[in-house]
C-alpha cells in the first residue's frame, strides 16, 4: 500500500512534469493536469492582455511551456507572473517581454503598500536647516524599468486605439518609472536630470545631498538649489514622494 | 462544539461587484473573500474590502493551506494568513481538505487525498497545529474530485466526519461538491447529509458545474441546478439553519441575479423549515 507522501509524490509528478503515471487512473490523471494548465494559463492570459495580443496564437503556448518550466512555489495565483516576463525575454521575444514588464508593474503597483504622499503644505514652514536635512521617502509604489525597444509607446497605444505598433528596437534606452497615485497608476519617462533627482529620493537622500548631486551637473551652487527644489515640487505633485 | 453563528445568506466578494455593493446596500446578508487574493500590502482592493467590512460580515475562505500536504506547514503562508485575520475579524475561517503541492511547489489544484488512517491523523493534526497558532477554530470543506485512491479505508464523508471531531475543526459543507463527487465516484450524496455531525457544520457552499458528460467540473461558473437545491433543501432539514453562500468565480454575472439566487436560497431554506 501506497503512503499519503509515496501518492502525493507520484500525483504532482504527474501534474507538473505531463507524465503519465504508472498507478494512477490515466483519465482521472488528465483531468487534473489540464484543469492545472488551463487555470494558470487563464490567469496569464488575464494578467497579459497586451502581451497576449501582440504575441497572437504563439502565447497559449509559450504560457504553458511557462507554467511547466517554472513550476509555482507561491501561495498566490497571483505571484506565478512574477517570472514570466523574464521568461519571455529567454525565449527570445524582447518585444513583448517588454510589454509583460509594463503588465506586471503596473499589476504590481496597484498592490503595492499605501503611502502616506508628503504635500507641497508640509514644506511651507521649514527653516533652513529643516530643508537641508529634509530626508526624501518615493511613494511606496515607485519602482522603474529600462526599455530597449518601443513596448512602452505600444502600449499605450493598444491602450487608446486598440491596437500595438509594429515592434522597433530603440537607439537608446529609456527609463520608464512606475507608480500609484490616488489609486491610479501612472507610468512616464523624465528628464536625464529628474531621473537623477528621483534616484536620489529611492536612496533616502536628503535635500542637501541631493542638491550636491545636481552641482555635478549645474556648476553654479544657486542654480542646483533652485533646480533641485522645482524638482522637489514636481516630485510632490506628481505623487512621487512619501512622508516616510 | 458550541453555538454556530447564523449569518443568513451571502454571496462570494468579487471585485467587479465592489462598487455596486458599496452604492447599493444589496439585500446579502454577509460575503465571502477568496482569502490569498488579500495577501497584499495595499491599494484600492483593501480599501475596498475594508468600506464593504463595515458594512457587512466577512468569512474568510482559502485555497492554499495544503492541509493534507506531506510537506512541513508553510509558516509564510499562516503569517500572512493571520494578519489578514487580524485586519478583517472574520466570522469564519476556511480551506479545504486537499492538498496542493509538496516540495514547496504549489499546483494550485485542490488535490484528492486519499481516505486513509494515516491520512486522517496526519491531517488532523496539522489541522489542531494550525488552530493553535491562529488561536481560532477553522472550517474545512469537502472538496471536488475527479480521482480515487485503492488506498482509500473509508468513504470520505466518514473521512471528514471523523476528521472534524479528531482536529475539534468545523465544517463548511459544499453541497455542490459533495453532488460533483457523488457523480464522479458514483455514490449517494445524501451520505454526506446522513454522515456529517450537524453541530459542526457551520457553513453551506452552493454553487453551479459543468457536467462534461462521463464527469462534473466544479467551476463555479453557471447557475445551480435543481439536483443540488434539492440537496441544498435536504441539507437545511437536517443540519438546522446553517450560513449560506453562493460561489461564483467565473462567467461572473450583475450582482443582482446573484442576489436573485440567493433569494432561491431563502425559500428553500425557509420551505426546509429551518428559519
Amino acid at each position: 500500500m501506497r503512503s499519503l507522501l509515496d501518492i502525493q509524490e507520484e500525483l504532482q509528478k504527474a501534474i507538473l512534469c505531463q507524465t503519465h503515471p504508472p498507478k494512477l487512473n490515466i483519465e482521472h490523471t488528465k483531468r487534473y493536469q489540464q484543469t492545472f494548465l488551463n487555470r494558470l494559463a487563464d490567469f496569464l492570459v488575464a494578467e497579459f492582455p497586451s502581451t497576449n495580443d501582440s504575441l497572437g496564437d504563439k502565447f497559449e503556448k509559450i504560457s504553458r511551456d511557462f507554467i511547466l518550466k517554472h513550476p509555482s512555489h507561491y501561495v498566490t495565483i497571483r505571484d506565478v507572473s512574477l517570472n514570466f516576463p523574464d521568461y519571455l525575454a529567454s525565449i527570445n521575444e524582447p518585444f513583448a517581454s517588454e510589454l509583460a514588464h509594463i503588465e506586471l508593474t503596473i499589476n504590481r503597483s496597484v498592490i503595492a503598500e499605501n503611502s502616506n504622499p508628503l504635500t507641497t503644505e508640509d514644506l511651507t514652514n521649514l527653516s533652513e536647516d529643516e530643508w537641508g536635512n529634509l530626508k526624501l521617502f518615493p511613494n511606496k509604489s515607485l519602482c522603474c524599468h529600462s526599455f530597449k525597444t518601443n513596448a512602452l509607446t505600444s502600449y499605450s497605444s493598444r491602450e487608446e486605439s486598440g491596437s500595438h505598433l509594429l515592434p522597433k528596437k530603440l537607439t537608446e534606452p529609456v527609463l520608464c518609472w512606475f507608480w500609484r497615485n490616488n489609486n491610479q497608476v501612472h507610468y512616464l519617462n523624465f528628464s536625464k536630470e529628474f531621473n537623477i533627482f528621483i534616484k536620489l529620493i529611492i536612496k533616502n537622500a536628503t535635500f542637501t545631498e541631493c542638491c550636491e548631486e545636481l552641482l555635478n551637473i549645474y556648476s553654479d551652487e544657486n542654480e542646483a538649489v533652485t533646480i533641485a527644489g522645482q524638482m522637489l515640487y514636481e516630485a510632490i505633485n506628481l505623487g512621487l514622494c512619501s512622508k516616510n | 462544539m458550541n453555538n454556530k453563528p447564523f449569518l443568513g445568506f451571502g454571496l462570494g466578494l468579487r471585485p467587479c461587484h465592489y462598487q455596486t455593493i458599496i452604492d447599493s446596500t444589496p439585500k446579502v446578508d454577509w460575503f465571502e473573500i477568496l482569502t490569498e487574493d488579500y495577501f497584499i500590502d495595499g491599494g484600492p482592493e483593501l480599501d475596498y474590502l475594508d468600506e464593504i467590512n463595515e458594512k457587512y460580515p466577512i468569512a474568510m475562505h482559502g485555497v492554499s493551506m495544503s492541509i493534507g500536504s506531506t510537506d512541513p506547514i508553510n509558516t509564510g503562508y499562516l503569517h500572512r494568513l493571520k494578519k489578514l485575520i487580524e485586519r478583517v475579524n472574520p466570522i469564519f475561517v476556511s480551506d479545504h481538505l486537499c492538498w496542493t503541492g509538496i516540495d514547496g511547489y504549489n499546483t494550485h489544484e485542490l488535490l484528492p487525498i486519499p481516505y486513509t488512517t494515516e491520512a486522517l491523523n496526519h491531517t488532523a493534526d496539522r489541522i489542531k497545529q494550525i488552530q493553535d497558532y491562529l488561536g481560532r477554530q477553522i472550517l474545512i470543506e469537502n472538496a471536488s474530485t475527479y480521482m480515487e485512491f485503492n488506498e482509500s479505508e473509508m468513504p470520505e464523508w466518514e473521512f471528514l466526519a471523523e476528521l472534524s471531531e479528531n482536529s475539534n475543526c468545523g465544517i463548511l459543507f459544499d453541497v455542490n461538491n459533495a453532488f460533483v463527487n457523488g457523480f464522479n465516484h458514483k455514490f449517494d450524496p445524501l451520505q454526506y447529509i446522513k454522515t456529517l455531525p450537524k453541530e459542526r457544520v457551520m457553513q453551506i457552499h452552493i454553487a453551479g458545474h459543468q457536467n462534461k458528460g462521463d464527469y462534473i467540473l466544479d467551476t463555479h461558473n453557471a447557475p445551480i441546478i435543481d439536483e443540488v437545491w434539492n440537496l441544498f433543501e435536504k441539507s437545511w432539514k437536517t443540519f438546522g439553519p446553517v450560513s449560506t453562500m453562493i460561489e461564483r468565480d467565473d462567467d461572473i454575472p450583475e450582482l443582482n441575479i446573484l442576489v436573485d439566487e440567493l433569494e432561491i436560497a431563502r425559500k428553500i431554506a425557509t420551505r426546509a423549515g429551518a428559519v
